[in-house]
């Protein structure tokens, strides 16, 4: 598992021979042990040793480094895990701007209160001016098919059974089974924080974070800015172009590869 | 010769063997000057405590201390920031394990930009220690593979993997490094004493991932986006001429925290954790899912890996 030349990792002669060698002893698995150090004969390495006085690592002395640092306590209480809360939770953005400058978002409730009126049943509401930043796209789902007809702040799972506008987390497991079996072991969702809860807190995403339940297709998305390097450019510019000002992705010629420093 | 008897030798006058020796030593005094030339350009690249600094692995912790607070005065001095730089070891009990989900990475490159902040790269190259490669669907030959793809994402028919440091269990890195600059840690991170290189770039040929990243330049930075908080071993800033690589952010994992690469990732596609810790999120990534190794017949037993939803 480590490959440190030097007396921490071996301790038997022949390895502390070998360690003054680029090839020096190598611990292959922590699990195995030791693995046995390939043999250098004792003269080359001495004569390493006597050539190249300082430069070769091994030969000014011994390895003083500790391999470990302190350790964590197996059994310290566990830091929480939070799932973050975005603001598209409570309510939609409208067309209009308050006096901030920004959007107003308003709370479904404040017009959907229960009063006759609203098609609950339909799956379009574009162009409408209250819905401004509401597209539906999500299958076959209408409004009603998520939220209750007496108040819009109000969810229900299929069977009726009511849910908090912040839990909605529930009602998208009701069908997408895969993905909330793998946010709950870890592997779907970002988060931030610590890996090791044992030394502090974790916070995770919402499903909402990523995924508008209206339009829940991940967006797409303008790429950080890509590595300026004059090799990653230098295929083009050898090209009938002759020019590397303009970048065209999908016809590469295979430089991109090269080991350049990007 | 014949004619220059023993006594006009005495009068002093000057035989060619005395022109010899002494035209000999010139051109050997001259020739040990040149040669020591180098030394009198010290003090402008590199200070006498710099070269006579020892191996990483071979500092105490008293000269490690005074090589931290050396490191960090020039920082200060080069690029006026006030840094911290630590020395982190490896926790008991770590083995640190990467997973990537290609089905869901979207090739957006918030990785590789949050790699640029947090490790103190060159802001004229935009470096990074991951590459996104574009690559179209079904295949996995990078040579028809972009990197500096500059459209939204993802394109129809194109799926996105980014490459970094796999911190492999047989580094051949660590194999060709003539001055054993290049080692693997006890919780499995490949690192690099960037004051112990000589700047060979063997490493970087020898990487199949070209994982590894050479300093052409002085690196870049404005004061004010350095960030301050180092490792020996990791984010602080580079000398010139030196090779670095991906540690898997050790000056914040090795203390328990998330990577940068994985904080910044917004669809969720990176895994990171302890492969000793049967309970972890990586163990079942590794456990469950269709998983994939990059070149996995190098035989390089990397501890990076990419796994897919179906």
């Amino acid at each position: 598992m480590i490959s440190v030349p030097g007396s921490l990792a071996c301790t038997d002669f022949a390895c502390t021979l070998n360690r003054i060698l680029p090839v020096a002893c190598r611990h292959r698995d922590a699990n195995i042990g030791r693995a046995p150090c390939s043999g250098i004969p004792l003269l080359s390495a001495l004569l390493t040793c006597a050539l190249l006085p300082g430069l070769v690592h091994g030969c000014n002395g011994p390895d003083v480094r500790t391999e470990w640092g302190e350790s964590v306590d197996e059994d310290a209480p566990l830091h929480e895990v939070t799932i973050h809360q975005p603001d598209s939770l409570t309510g939609l953005r409208a067309s209009t701007t308050g006096p901030d400058g920004n959007p107003v978002s308003l709370r479904c409730a404040t017009c959907h209160d229960g009063s006759p009126g609203a098609d609950l049943a339909r799956r379009r509401v574009e162009g409408d001016r209250m819905h401004a930043g509401l597209t539906m796209e999500h299958g076959e789902l209408q409004c009603a098919s998520c939220h209750s007809g007496d108040s819009l702040d109000q969810l229900h799972l299929a069977s009726g059974e009511p849910v908090e506008l912040v839990d909605a987390f529930t009602l998208c497991a009701q069908c997408h089974g895969p993905q909330t079996r793998d946010y709950n072991a870890g592997s779907h969702g970002g988060m931030n924080g610590y890996w090791d809860l044992r030394r502090g807190p974790r916070v995770r995403n919402h499903c909402i974070d990523c995924h508008d339940p209206h339009q829940p297709r991940y967006p797409d998305l303008v790429p950080m800015p890509a590595p300026r390097d004059r090799f990653l450019h230098r295929g083009r510019s050898d090209s009938a172009h002759g020019t590397h000002s303009e970048p065209t992705p999908s016809s590469n010629d295979g430089h991109s590869t090269d080991g350049g420093n990007r | 010769m014949s004619d220059t008897t023993p006594e006009e030798h005495g009068r002093g006058a000057v035989t060619r063997r005395t022109a010899v020796k002494a035209g000999t030593a010139l051109l050997g005094a001259g020739a040990f000057a040149r040669a020591m030339a180098p030394l009198t350009s010290f003090t402008k690249d590199i200070t006498i405590d710099e070269f006579l600094q020892k191996h990483y692995l071979e500092l105490d912790d008293a000269h490690l201390q005074k090589v931290l607070r050396r490191l960090e005065k020039e920082t200060k001095d080069e690029y006026g920031a006030d840094v911290q730089i630590s020395d982190v070891r490896p926790t008991p009990g770590v083995q640190f394990g990467y997973a990537l989900n290609l089905s869901v990475c979207t090739g957006c490159r918030r990785c590789a930009d949050a790699c640029h902040h947090e490790n103190n790269h060159d802001r004229r190259t935009n470096n990074s220690y991951i590459r996104v490669f574009e690559l179209s669907n079904g295949s996995l030959d990078f040579s028809e593979g972009s990197v500096d793809y500059d459209h939204t994402v993802p394109q129809p028919g194109k799926f996105y993997m980014p490459v970094q440091c796999h911190q492999c269990d047989e580094p051949p890195c660590v194999d060709v490094c003539p001055v054993q600059a290049t080692w693997k840690e006890a919780d499995g991170i490949v690192v690099v004493d960037y004051n112990w290189c000589i700047g060979c770039r063997y490493c970087e040929a020898a990487c199949p991932y070209h994982a590894r990243r050479f300093n052409w330049t002085k690196p870049e930075i404005p004061a004010e986006e350095i960030n301050t908080e180092q490792s020996y071993l990791s984010n602080r800033i580079r000398p010139q001429g030196v090779v670095e690589k991906c540690t898997f952010c050790l000056h914040r994992t090795r203390k328990g925290r998330l990577p940068a690469c994985l904080e910044a990732c917004p669809t969720g596609a990176r895994v990171f954790g302890n492969l000793l810790d049967p309970n972890s999120e990586i163990r079942r990534v590794l456990e469950t899912k269709r998983v994939y190794v990059l070149k996995e017949e190098l035989g390089l037993k990397p501890r990076f890996f990419y796994f897919f939803d179906e």
